[in-house]
């Protein structure tokens, strides 16, 4: 794959650490390999400062992912999204969708004020 | 994946606008492949000529009958080849060559079931009908409180959405907002995909589209009570004042403004009472 999945836990947070590209080719292997670590109501931080690109299919699949997350009561957070994947995260409206911090420290700092409920935001 | 976008073009006495229209189409520049099917439904100016000089274009037969939106909608989606489905107006002009990559990417990346374009006024367009399309569009925030909004004008859906939920074919108005009611699809609203696209009524036109609304939003929703399309009317009454008033340009629309605006929900709620909610 050239995209490498990095996953550690910080406290009761689930730090996800993408790096390289997320393409076609990758979209479903990608897919499956985060939604096997996934468990009900987790704290989900997905750090993006390593993505330096990324196509449709690859934004499919990790927004399936987010939305499947979300499904099962998870909370979930992107971070600092680069300059070329941000002009898809804009206008696909995923930015809109599901909220972006301009980095890991803030998203970390935001989920840990989060509450335990659902809260798809 | 490999996807293929089918745009479709309706037309119907478009000659001022539909070289322009189809043009900005040819010249998109997009990821993904595209086809283009026009049908038009008996234009008696030159339309059909002005068509027939785009050869990429494929032309579709007009269908036998009488003209019901839901019913080309679904026989022009039939007869498309792609995946996903653009619906643009032959007079609704693409501004940019982002425009097809601007819609259909929220479906692309799974954020959206329906996406619908931005609509902005023709230059001549009149300051009120200004005042409606900023509403409508624009931001996107005024739109979004109110119930299933989205406009074909400009829109894009998947084509098996489209096949498995057909539109209904016996309804006048508002064929989208019905579909949208009844499929629930997620809508999202794509302000980078800009199309020109406006209409100055006359009175009469104004009567004549608010009635036939007014016909279809009662079949959707229920017919709206009268105190409710009074108070719509107030309320928009005073938004068109506020909006004319620090506009000097505007200020020879003001004597009929609330005319207009009055017309249109007296019609509305006069066709919402239409024995034949169609």
């Amino acid at each position: 794959m050239d995209i490498e999945i990095q996953s550690e836990f910080i406290g009761e947070i689930l730090k996800f650490t993408l790096r390289g590209k997320l393409l076609t080719c990758d979209a479903k292997e990608f897919s499956d390999t985060l939604q096997n670590q996934l468990q009900d109501h987790q704290k989900l931080l997905f750090d993006l400062s390593g993505l330096n690109e990324i196509d449709y299919d690859g934004l499919r699949a990790l927004v399936s992912s987010l939305q499947w997350a979300v499904l099962k009561g998870c909370t979930a957070k992107l971070a600092a999204i680069q300059p070329v994947p941000r002009i898809l995260f804009d206008i696909t409206r995923v930015s809109q969708v599901f909220e972006c911090l301009p980095t890991a420290q803030e998203a970390l700092e935001a989920l840990k004020k989060t509450d335990d409920s659902v809260n798809p935001q | 994946m490999n996807h293929l976008v089918s745009i479709l073009v309706r037309s119907k006495n478009d000659e001022s606008f539909v070289t322009a229209t189809l043009r900005a189409i040819f010249d998109q520049k997009c990821d993904i492949p595209f086809e283009v099917l026009c049908c038009d439904d008996g234009s008696t100016d030159r339309t059909p000529q002005l068509i027939a000089a785009f050869p990429q274009a494929t032309i579709l037969p007009r269908p036998s009958g009488e003209y019901l939106p839901g019913k080309r909608l679904n026989y022009m989606v039939s007869n498309a080849s792609g995946d996903i489905i653009v619906f643009n107006n032959a007079d609704a002009i693409p501004l940019g060559q982002n425009w097809l990559q601007n819609l259909v990417a929220p479906l692309l990346a799974g954020t959206a079931d329906v996406t619908y374009g931005n609509q902005l006024p023709r230059p001549n367009a009149q300051f009120l009908v200004r005042k409606d399309h900023l509403r409508a569009f624009g931001d996107g925030k005024t739109a979004a409180k109110w119930r299933f909004f989205f406009s074909l004008a400009t829109a894009a859906a998947w084509r098996k959405d489209l096949l498995d939920r057909p539109f209904d074919e016996t309804i006048r108005y508002s064929e989208d907002v019905e579909w949208a009611r009844r499929s629930s699809p997620r809508i999202a609203y794509a302000p980078e995909a800009r199309v020109e696209h406006s209409h100055n009524y006359t009175l009469a036109e104004l009567r004549r589209r608010f009635y036939g609304e007014g016909q279809a939003d009662a079949r959707i929703f229920g017919p709206t009570p009268l105190w409710r399309e009074i108070a719509s009317a107030v309320c928009e009454t005073l938004r068109d004042l506020a909006f004319l008033l620090p506009r000097p340009a505007g200020w020879k629309e003001l004597p009929l403004a609330p005319l207009r605006r009055w017309t249109q929900k007296y019609y509305h709620w006069k066709g919402g009472r239409a024995d034949d909610h169609a």
